[in-house]
């Protein structure tokens, strides 16, 4: 079985034991990745178990093309039960660790139970063992690191959790190093509850290629177009690439109550911190793009960041101080705690703050801070009590969704959720297509839709729109943004391509999704080669219209309900800032969206 | 022929040099059988290729009790497998720290791609140019001198 690496790792924690069965079980239907995390999911049956029960398995799969020579081909999904959304979890890393678990010979893990004590499962080629973990329980993230590397080997490469995961924070994350993070709905917090502090791989197993020439051809072919290409330039300056939809408001602030605008400063701000900072470039296994950036603060030593998200965190939190966004990233990485929930959980407290609900100096002083802290502080020393559940960081932990619940009725209309699961702070009010990606993507989030072609404009998302719909009558309504019309289009094709990249184990970035050239028949190209039988790219598409098929029954047993408009009603009134008025989001255009995009599915 | 040049400042610690060199000479991935490798420091943040330098006269060569590894008057060592006892001396002695051994005791030791009509792999597939391929100016039967003093990433 060539570039599988043929086996599936069944852990019970429990009982501490360990099986395998062979991948080659799977793949005829569901190929690898996510597709296959989702069927063992759903073999397992597990809908309406508890979350942090023994019987909610943490999956983790990689692709085919994960740990090959294939552009990006670092990535692992991680699925389980959400403790955020009661439905299918999902998170992607990329980074060492995916490789790493395949050389040691496992393609997936399913892991069970509870452990009586915290403990490190470390996977070593055939030798599985469970360590004790409670020398390193508490600690943070890149100290667990360090530790692990101390004991286990210097490229030796591991999945951890933070305080937030072990305090069962609902939306803690699974981080692999500095720069790595499966980050969303609550993945971390699953892994908490099975006292699993870390998971340690080192393989010596290689991955057969069947035309190794070929192969090898097909890679620097795809990496010399990826370098060539926009995103590529771009992610020298993210801050630059951000800056004309930051300016255009593409970013909600202070909670959805704020725009993103040319004056602002917090771009700007941020790029000034990375200029004087930035140490790097780096890059997960085999990637070209080299997102992440590594930035050498005085506070805090050198950290990697990936993808810009410390501009996210300032908006959703309203503080143009430039440093917070920096700092704010590395206390949720060091806690082990998402990123985007984290910044909405923040936009939150902001807002209570300025309704009167709460108090800065009242929260710095129930969660041990000097009373005369100033904002910044307060709202960092927030992220550690979230994680280490101190004071109203007890509540918070819960998400905006249950905190609204806990705290009072005049909560409500701030928690900014669907289905339990924050909000990211790209603003849907201004792009249609993102409105109809948050209401209608698996998981309550909107990624995996992202509507790029709108995102671009009309010159280049037109002539990438062209180039994939092959229709004319639809180039112009999909660079719109302000019409819901053909998005459903956009939704289908972006999720179906974002999924061929998470069944391949190879990074969304380097496609469409992101503005870049590989698309799926090159990646039918790719693992052609790697693998030794013909796939087409309309062939990988069929495998992710299954897999997608197969998360959305698996959220019908869990609950979800019919196409509705879901997102926030706050979202569906106007928005008013000095520099742009925004209209609300039309729910029954919505509505219809969504109704157009689950017929397109064949969704009953 | 060719060398090897490293910019360790460009390296982006992806490691598909590693992985296009294990491809190379096995026919499959895996990093480990790189004969290239990159070094991770300070949390991971910096990142250093470490090549063989080619030596004119090299140690591993010289410290093989064997004969396995057997000079090359261009430069550089070539490895014979038959005669390998997995000692590990050829580690030991190289002044680079370059030399390392596979999971089944041989050494690992660079061959530049020889016979490879692309040149070394590990350039090719860098596209932040970490790792160049660059012409031997020098004519081969006076050897090369890539036996640098100092870093060996310079």
């Amino acid at each position: 079985m060539r570039a599988w690496a043929g086996r599936i790792l069944h852990v019970d924690l429990s009982r501490k034991r360990s099986w395998t069965i062979p991948t080659s079980d799977y793949t005829d239907r569901w190929l690898g990745g996510k597709a296959i995390d989702v069927a063992l999911l759903t073999e397992a049956g597990a809908w309406s178990v508890d979350p942090y029960g023994p019987d909610n398995p943490l999956i983790m799969g990689t692709g085919p093309l994960t740990g090959t020579l294939a552009p990006a081909a670092s990535r692992l999904h991680v699925a389980a039960i959400s403790p955020a959304t009661g439905l299918l979890g999902a998170s992607n890393i990329g980074g060492h660790f995916p490789p790493e678990l395949k050389y040691a010979g496992y393609d997936h893990l399913v892991i069970r139970g509870i452990s009586d004590e915290p403990v490190v499962l470390v996977i070593e080629d055939d030798s599985v063992r469970f360590e004790p973990a409670d020398d390193i329980w508490g600690l943070d993230v890149m100290a667990t690191h360090d530790a692990l590397k101390a004991r286990f080997g210097e490229r030796s490469r591991s999945m951890i959790i933070g305080p937030g995961g072990e305090n069962l924070v609902r939306y803690a994350g699974i981080r692999s190093g500095t720069f790595n993070s499966a980050s969303r709905t609550g993945m971390g917090a699953v892994m908490g509850s099975k006292r699993l502090k870390a998971i340690v791989a080192r393989g010596s197993g290689s991955l057969g290629i069947a035309y190794p020439e070929r192969f090898m051809d097909a890679c620097v072919r795809m990496r010399r177009q990826l370098a060539e290409s926009a995103p590529y330039k771009n992610m020298m300056d993210t801050p630059k690439m951000l800056k004309p939809s930051a300016d255009d408001g593409y970013f909600s602030y202070g909670n959805k109550t704020g725009l993103s605008g040319p004056n602002d400063g917090v771009v700007d701000g941020s790029a000034e911190v990375l200029r004087q900072h930035r140490t790097g470039k780096a890059a997960c296994f085999g990637c070209p793009l080299r997102c992440q950036d590594v930035i050498d603060l005085p506070e805090t030593g050198p950290f990697g960041i990936q993808c810009d998200p410390r501009i996210e965190l300032n908006y959703m939190a309203e503080l143009s101080e430039p440093r917070f966004g920096w700092l704010s990233y590395i206390a949720c990485q060091q806690m082990g705690l998402d990123t985007t929930s984290t910044g909405n959980v923040l936009g939150f407290v902001v807002e209570s703050v300025a309704a009167g609900d709460m108090s800065l100096p009242e929260i710095a002083a129930d969660i041990g801070l000097s009373p005369d802290a100033s904002n910044a502080e307060v709202y960092l020393g927030l992220i550690e009590a979230i994680a280490r559940r101190r004071g109203i960081g007890d509540t918070l932990a819960e998400g905006v969704a249950r905190a609204a619940d806990r705290l009072g009725p005049q909560y409500k209309p701030r928690a900014m959720h669907r289905d339990g699961l924050e909000l990211a702070s790209p603003e849907p009010r201004a792009y249609m297509g993102l409105a109809l990606a948050f209401a209608a993507s698996e998981r309550g989030d909107y990624l995996a839709g992202f509507p790029i072609f709108e995102m671009l404009g009309p010159e280049f998302g037109g002539a990438m729109a062209r180039d994939i719909f092959r229709d004319a009558s639809v180039v112009e309504p999909v660079t719109d943004r302000w019409t819901f019309e053909h998005k459903e289009l956009v939704q289908f094709y972006m999720e179906n391509i974002s999924t061929v990249s998470d069944i391949l184990g190879i990074c969304r970035w380097i496609s469409p999704t992101n503005g870049a050239p590989v698309r799926e028949d090159a990646m039918a190209e790719l693992l052609t080669c790697a693998v030794g039988k013909e796939y087409s790219g309309a062939d990988l598409m069929e495998y992710a219209c299954r897999c997608r098929d197969a998360v959305h029954e698996a959220d019908v047993k869990c609950g979800k309900d019919r196409p509705r408009a879901n997102l926030p009603d706050r979202l569906y009134g106007s928005i008013e800032t000095p520099h742009k008025t925004l209209a609300g989001i039309d729910p029954d255009e919505l509505a219809g969206a969504i109704r157009r995009y689950w017929e397109l599915r064949k969704w009953q | 022929m060719f060398r090897l040049k490293v910019a360790a400042d460009k390296c982006t610690g992806c490691r598909s040099c590693e992985t296009a060199c294990s491809l190379a000479h096995e026919g499959a991935c895996l990093p480990d059988l790189g004969r290239i490798w990159i070094d991770f420091a300070d949390h991971d943040t910096k990142f250093s290729p470490k090549i063989c330098r080619q030596c004119r006269r090299p140690r591993c060569a010289a410290a093989c009790p064997v004969g396995a590894l057997e000079a090359l008057p261009e430069g550089g060592a070539r490895f014979i497998v038959e005669k390998c006892v997995e000692c590990g001396s050829c580690v030991s002695a190289c002044p680079f720290h370059y030399l390392r051994l596979s999971h089944d005791g041989v050494p690992l030791i660079c061959d530049l791609c020889y016979g490879r009509p692309d040149g070394p792999a590990c350039a090719r597939i860098c596209q932040e140019g970490a790792i160049i391929a660059v012409e031997s100016p020098e004519p081969a039967e006076q050897g090369k001198r890539t036996e640098a003093k100092g870093d060996a990433n310079q």
